[in-house]
This record gives C-alpha cells, sequence and structure tokens, in this order.
C-alpha cells in the first residue's frame, strides 16, 4: 500500500492540530486520519502518543489504534488497548477489542492481549462478548466466514453456535 | 464524476422505494421513504449536483456485479493484483405490523484476498438537490438533517465532513467485514424521531442480510415457472416484486424519472406511479407465475379504481402509488438531465389524459384473476358494470393512446382493441359466473367495435392493420391483437400485419413502436430507441402464428441486451445500450409472457444425453 501524507485532503499538521481540538469526535477523527496516512505521519507520534492519554476512552483507543499504524514496533498501543478492555462502557470495550483483533496475530505483543479478550466471553454486554470473540477469531487465525455464504446456509442462524458472532457490525 | 451508462445498474429494495447500486460501487438514485418520494440520492439526473452514496476499493480495479442467488442482495466486486474487496447492498425487508417504518440501504464491506483500502462518499442532496441540509457529526455516524426529513450515515469508522457530506478512508483485512447503513426513520405522527434510533448500531450487518435474502428467497419458492430460460425468468419476477408497493400492492412502472428514451432528448418522463395498464399486466405476469398473492394485493387495489370509475368519470391513467389522484407535472430546471438530457421531469402530466385501452386491460386482469385467482364478488361486479356501461358509450371517442401522445387525439386501433376486450371479457365472466349483465347491449357494442377496427383500422392496399383510423402507419401495439384473442395468429390480416410491422419497425429484431413522423405525431423532436416491451411482443405473434424458429431467435438475441444482471431498461438503443426508465416493468412483463408462451410451445425439453 502506497504511502499517503494527507488524508481527505487534510494534512498531517492538520490531523495533529484536531487532536487537540475540543471536541472529542474531532480528536478522534485527526488520531483515525493520522492513522490512515499510517508510517509516513512519524511526526506525528508525539502527539498521539499524548493521544493516549486523552480523558475520553474512545479517543484513547483510537489514538493506539494510530499510533500502531504510525510506529507499528511499539508496544504501548497494545498496553493502552488491553487496558481499555475494562473501561466501564461497554462500547469502549467492543471498540478496543475490535482494534485488538485488526492488529494480527504478528503484531508485536499481541498474545497478552489473549487471555483478557478471553474473559470478555463473561462480558454483561452482548457487543463486547461477540467483538471479544471475533478478534479472538483474528489473532488466532481462524477468521471470519463470509456473511453472505453464511446466510446461504438451510439451517437458520440460531442453530449455529458462532451465528450470535454475525449479529453486530 | 461523470455519467455511468443506465444498463451499469442494479438494483436493491425493501417493497417501499429502491436504491440503484452501479457497478463502481455508487448510489446514485434513492426517493425516501416511497418510489414517489423526493430523491436523496439522484446522480442519474445531475453527476454534480444530483447526489451519491459510494463505496468503492481505492485499487485500480475491474468491476463486477452479481445478485445472490435467487435474491435482490447485490454484491458490487473490485478486482485488483493488490487485493479483491466486495460490497454487498441490500435493503431489509420490515413486516407489515411494523409500528415504525425503517427504510435502510445496508451496505456490507468486506475484503475477500489481501487487504483492501477503501473509500466511502456519501452526498446526499435532498428533494432533487432542492432542499439544503446540515451535517452533523455523532460518535456512530453522521446526520442529515434537512427541512422535513433526517437520514442517517451509521458507520463504525469516524467519518470525515466534506462540503455537505461525509467521507471515509479505510483498510480492510482480509476476511474482514464492516457494515454501513444508512437510515431514514419514517414519522408516525406520533412521536419524532430520535437521533438515537437513527444512529442505533446494532442492527445487524449480517443478521439483516440472512433474513433479506430468506425473504427473496422464500418469496420465489412460490414462483412455479419451471421452463426454459429460468434464471431470466426468476430475475423478471423479482424486479416486478420489487416494484411493488408493499402498503397497497400498487407497482411502478419504473422505479426511475427523467432518464432519456433518447441522450440529450426530450423525452424524459416520471415512471415512479402506477399505470392502470402496467399494473394490469404485472397482475397477468404474477398470474402466470403462480403468485397470486401478489394478484390478490393488486386488484383490492384495482377495485377501488373500479369504484372511482363506476362514478361516471373516465379512470385516470395513472395514480400515486397510494391510490392518490394527483400528479402534477413539474420541471426540474436547476438539473442537467442524465447526460444533458433535459428537461427532467417529475408528475405525469399524461395523468389527465384519456387512454380508452385501459378499460380492457383492467377487465382482462380482473377476468384472468377470476380465472386463476378468486371468483368475483358481487359488489365488485356491481362497480365494473357501471364502468362497462361508461366503456359502451364512449369507446367511440378519440384518444390519447397507449404512447401517450402528446400530439393530439386519435382514433387509436389499440385503444379500440382495448374496448373491445373491456366488453368481451365482461360478457365471458357474465357468463361463466351467471352474473348479472345487459349482455345483449355490450354485445352489441362489442361487436361494433370489431368491425369498426376491421373496416376503418384495416389498410387493404398494405395488408396491415394501422395505428389509427386516418393513417397507413403500422404501429407495434397492434401485435396485442392474437395475444387477447382479438383474432386468431393466423389469420391473414394478422400474418399480414406481423409482416409489414417487421418490414418497417423492426431493426435487427427490435421493435420501435412506431415510426416517428408518421402517423400521430407525438409532439416532441428528436427520436428514440427500439421499445423492449413490442420486441417481446412480436415474438408471442410469432409464436402464436406457428413460427417458433423466428420467435426463439429474436427472443434469445433479446436476452442478450439485458445488462448484466438480467435487467432492462424501457428502451433499447442502436449500440445495444439501455434507454428510459430503469428497471422497466413493461419490459420484464414482456419478457415473462413471451417466455412462458414459447417455452409451452416449443413442448417438454429434450433429455440430455447420458454417455457418448
Amino acid at each position: 500500500m502506497s504511502a499517503q501524507v494527507a488524508y481527505l485532503g487534510t494534512s498531517i499538521v492538520g490531523w495533529v492540530g484536531e487532536l487537540s481540538s475540543s471536541d472529542p469526535l474531532q480528536r478522534r477523527l485527526g488520531a483515525y486520519a493520522l492513522g490512515e496516512i499510517g508510517p509516513a505521519a512519524t511526526e506525528a507520534v508525539s502527539d498521539l502518543a499524548a493521544a493516549l492519554q486523552d480523558p475520553v476512552g474512545f479517543v484513547r483507543v483510537w489514538a493506539a489504534a494510530a499510533l500502531a499504524r504510525v510506529a507499528p514496533p511499539g508496544g504501548e498501543s497494545v498496553t493502552v488497548l488491553i487496558a481499555e478492555l475494562g473501561n466501564e462502557l461497554a462500547f469502549v470495550r467492543s471498540l478496543a477489542a475490535w482494534h485488538l483483533g485488526r492488529l494480527g496475530p504478528a503484531f508485536p505483543g499481541i498474545e497478552q492481549a489473549l487471555l483478557p479478550l478471553r474473559q470478555l466471553a463473561g462480558d454483561k454486554d452482548p457487543s463486547v462478548r461477540v467483538e471479544a470473540a471475533l478478534a479472538l477469531g483474528m489473532l488466532e487465525g481462524k477468521g471470519a466466514p463470509p456473511p453472505e455464504l453464511k446466510s446461504c446456509a438451510l439451517e437458520p442462524p440460531a442453530a449455529s453456535p458462532r451465528a450470535d458472532l454475525f449479529a453486530h457490525l | 464524476m461523470g455519467y455511468k451508462p443506465i444498463e451499469s445498474y442494479g438494483v436493491i429494495g425493501d417493497l417501499h422505494t429502491v436504491a440503484l447500486v452501479g457497478i463502481d460501487g455508487s448510489i446514485d438514485w434513492c426517493c425516501l421513504p416511497h418510489f414517489d418520494s423526493p430523491s436523496v440520492f439522484a446522480a442519474i439526473l445531475d453527476d454534480q449536483k444530483g447526489g451519491s452514496f459510494r463505496i468503492a476499493s481505492l485499487y485500480e480495479a475491474q468491476h463486477k456485479q452479481m445478485y445472490m442467488p435467487d435474491s435482490n442482495v447485490l454484491v458490487t466486486r473490485f478486482l485488483s493484483d493488490q487485493g479483491v474487496g466486495e460490497v454487498v447492498d441490500f435493503m431489509p425487508v420490515q413486516g407489515p405490523r411494523e409500528i415504525r417504518k425503517i427504510h435502510q440501504i445496508v451496505r456490507v464491506v468486506r475484503a475477500v484476498r489481501g487487504s483492501v483500502r477503501f473509500r466511502l462518499d456519501c452526498r446526499p442532496a435532498f428533494d432533487f438537490a432542492r432542499r439544503p441540509h446540515q451535517v452533523v457529526l455523532e460518535g456512530r455516524g453522521a446526520i442529515f438533517e434537512a427541512q422535513g426529513m433526517k437520514v442517517s450515515l451509521v458507520s463504525r469508522f469516524p467519518l470525515g465532513r466534506q462540503g455537505d457530506g461525509v467521507a471515509a478512508e479505510f483498510v480492510l483485512n482480509p476476511g474482514e467485514t464492516t457494515t454501513f447503513i444508512l437510515r431514514q426513520v419514517e414519522e408516525n405522527g406520533h412521536d419524532s424521531v430520535h437521533d438515537g434510533v437513527l444512529l442505533e448500531a446494532r442492527l445487524v450487518g449480517t443478521e439483516a442480510l440472512t433474513q433479506t435474502q430468506a425473504f427473496w428467497r422464500q418469496w420465489l419458492r412460490k414462483c412455479n415457472y419451471s421452463g426454459r430460460w429460468r434464471e431470466m425468468v426468476h430475475r423478471s419476477a423479482l424486479v416486478l416484486k420489487l416494484l411493488t408497493f408493499a402498503p397497497t400492492g400498487a407497482t411502478v412502472a419504473a422505479p426511475t424519472c427523467g432518464l432519456p428514451e433518447e441522450i440529450g432528448g426530450v423525452r424524459n418522463w416520471d415512471y415512479r406511479y402506477t399505470w392502470v395498464r402496467d399494473a394490469a399486466f404485472t397482475n397477468y405476469a404474477f398470474l402466470r407465475l403462480g403468485l397470486t398473492s401478489e394478484a390478490e394485493q393488486f386488484m383490492a387495489w384495482l377495485e377501488q379504481r373500479a369504484v372511482e370509475g363506476a362514478r361516471g368519470d373516465p379512470l385516470q391513467t395513472m395514480y400515486r402509488i397510494d391510490g392518490g389522484h394527483e400528479l402534477p407535472e413539474e420541471v426540474l430546471g436547476h438539473l442537467d438531465g442524465y447526460r444533458g438530457s433535459r428537461p427532467v421531469r417529475v408528475g405525469n402530466a399524461a395523468a389527465e389524459q384519456l387512454q380508452l385501452d385501459i378499460y380492457g386491460e383492467l377487465m382482462d386482469a380482473v377476468y384472468l384473476y377470476d380465472k386463476y385467482g378468486t371468483p368475483t364478488a358481487y359488489d365488485f361486479w356491481c362497480h365494473l358494470r357501471k364502468m362497462l356501461d361508461w366503456v359502451a358509450n364512449n369507446w367511440e371517442r378519440a384518444d390519447d393512446g397507449i404512447w401517450e401522445v402528446r400530439g393530439g387525439q386519435q382514433q387509436f386501433v389499440y385503444s379500440k382493441v382495448q374496448c373491445w376486450v373491456a366488453l368481451d371479457r365482461a360478457i365471458r365472466l357474465a357468463q361463466k359466473r351467471s352474473l348479472p349483465l345487459d349482455r345483449t347491449r355490450l354485445a352489441a357494442e362489442r361487436d361494433r367495435i370489431y368491425e369498426a377496427i376491421m373496416t376503418r383500422g384495416w389498410d387493404t392496399e398494405r395488408q396491415t392493420f394501422v395505428q389509427h383510423f386516418a393513417t397507413d402507419a403500422v404501429d407495434a401495439s397492434n401485435l396485442i391483437m392474437p395475444l387477447v384473442f382479438f383474432l386468431s395468429p393466423t389469420d391473414p390480416r394478422m400474418r399480414g400485419t406481423l409482416d409489414r410491422i417487421m418490414a418497417e419497425l423492426v431493426s435487427d429484431s427490435l421493435v420501435h413502436r412506431y415510426e416517428i413522423g408518421r402517423g400521430a405525431g407525438d409532439g416532441l423532436t428528436g427520436s428514440e430507441g427500439t421499445f423492449n416491451m413490442c420486441t417481446f411482443w412480436l415474438v408471442e405473434a410469432l409464436t402464436r402464428a406457428g413460427r417458433t424458429v423466428e420467435a426463439r431467435f429474436i427472443f434469445e438475441k433479446m436476452l442478450t441486451y439485458a445488462n448484466h444482471l438480467g435487467l432492462y431498461a424501457e428502451e433499447t438503443g442502436p449500440c445495444g445500450e439501455a434507454l428510459g426508465n430503469f428497471p422497466q416493468a413493461f419490459t420484464h412483463i414482456g419478457l415473462i409472457s413471451a417466455a412462458f408462451n414459447l417455452d409451452r410451445r416449443l413442448g417438454p425439453k429434450a433429455l440430455s444425453r447420458v454417455g457418448p
């Protein structure tokens, strides 16, 4: 994949500026954009690292995911994402689980995430359980079956033990 | 952005409205919440202002599209050396008991091979780009809010504002899936729609996909067609169902407006309404395929129209899908039109035309439903009798004809034939069910119509039926004569007409409906393509005349003019391009009927030989 120095027409500097916005959604977008720019955004590493301390949980999660793409060797991203698996907000826990799965089995230090992800099998929120299971599937190399093939199956979805994994986006 | 060929679109829908999805992953047409509502995406009518919702791979890729088997779930594929990605598009179909009416375009995006970088651009333009809107970014996506309407886009990936739309780029790893949902919630009059409902994310990407596929598969299972060209017949049935408005059972002629019959031309009409004619033919097609519940619902809609017709005024040629009568025509001068084809019109002034043929099509639908569905109820029959009285008193009037010409009324032969059908079916039905009817009077009028056609609608010198009583021009609509049993397909007059139409209106097997510049002027400039329905009528007329070799060749050649998904527009241009509104019910009805009759005439398929 070719490196790019802008995202949606805005440069790295512009997105770094968004990291200090008063609006957490803009901070999240800034972090995401820098992650999409990837290694070409090395000048943003320190700002992304600072964003790992953001007061808002979902911003921390997106900053950690972005940092993993901008400066992949660092293990800090995995540490932050694992910590957010224990966030009090269910959507932040599920978001963190999703990002851990997306890092893939080859990401340095990812093996530390396996146990906490397995522990989420007992989470009270179904979306967290689903995301954790999907992430484990990705990290353990199982992947997920194509959804439309699954829907072609004659058996109703509930008959499959993995059916509830597909009940979410 | 540019315009894509009309045939480069697939269609998805939820039995209230549809969306056209381009082979490049761009949704360029969608009206919400209903077929005849103002548009939210209309890039087919103005590629700059119209609005669109595109999701596509950012790699240089080949594009392909397919429907998931037996369904209206559409897969758009992006194939490149760097990776293969797919977007699965569908609109979940709600059950009739759902209190809150939600319309959703669900787009499941997946990397099939390799990591794939996608880009999403969503830029709605409400009310044919006339109503400005605000974009509000939310944690779960974005809300587009215009006066009187809100649409949300649910996204897992953060969306960035781009002008009056949103955009995102994202990478999916091999096997990874994400879902985007464009959602509109109808106000039900009791409570307003909260943003939480609009942005509710726990739907369901894949559960909705499973349910939607199951819905279509179960529906198609009721179709009993097992003859040749079954996949094309099934696709046509699925299209007709997509064009049906679930609350009333009415079918739209096509779900689009303004797609031109000639590129750059002026014949750009709004087809998002229910023509009595088209709907009656649709009913026939559903009955032919054993889909009686659709026919039953439509008959209820038709009965309401017959009740109106019994009040003494002529029926309208078309209605709103909810049965409403008002379809004021309006020109959208601010839109560029498809490839500069202007004007773009919404509404349809032809609703106020007098088109006498619709009584025949309506009565034929009643007759067939009585035969294959449910016996005609007495109250309905009473309404029909009043309507038939009107036909008996008015069939001699000039009218605007099946082609809705705007060049003045004429004594169109097709209209007379259908008036004959109206009275003939009434007499047959009364006889079959012993229903009360002034048979003597109606039979006398029926026979007068017959003689009028045979004397004033026949050109002895050219040995052909003509378009109207004051011309020698031919018209492809007369191909209907043997199909409605007006006369034998082998009657010398029909054979002569068939030969004359083939000589004067057929171009490389495709049929023009009439020769522009001859016969009744349509009051417009420019030209048009060949009319697909007429090509299928030609196939049927040849089939019934026993000319099955020609019929089969033309039919199978016509199949090659379908797009990559088996969809047809109203017309086909000289280079095989789709022209006119798309997809068009009339064409798919013609395909079903031609396939049914040709297959039956060809007899059972030969068994495959086993071994050398």
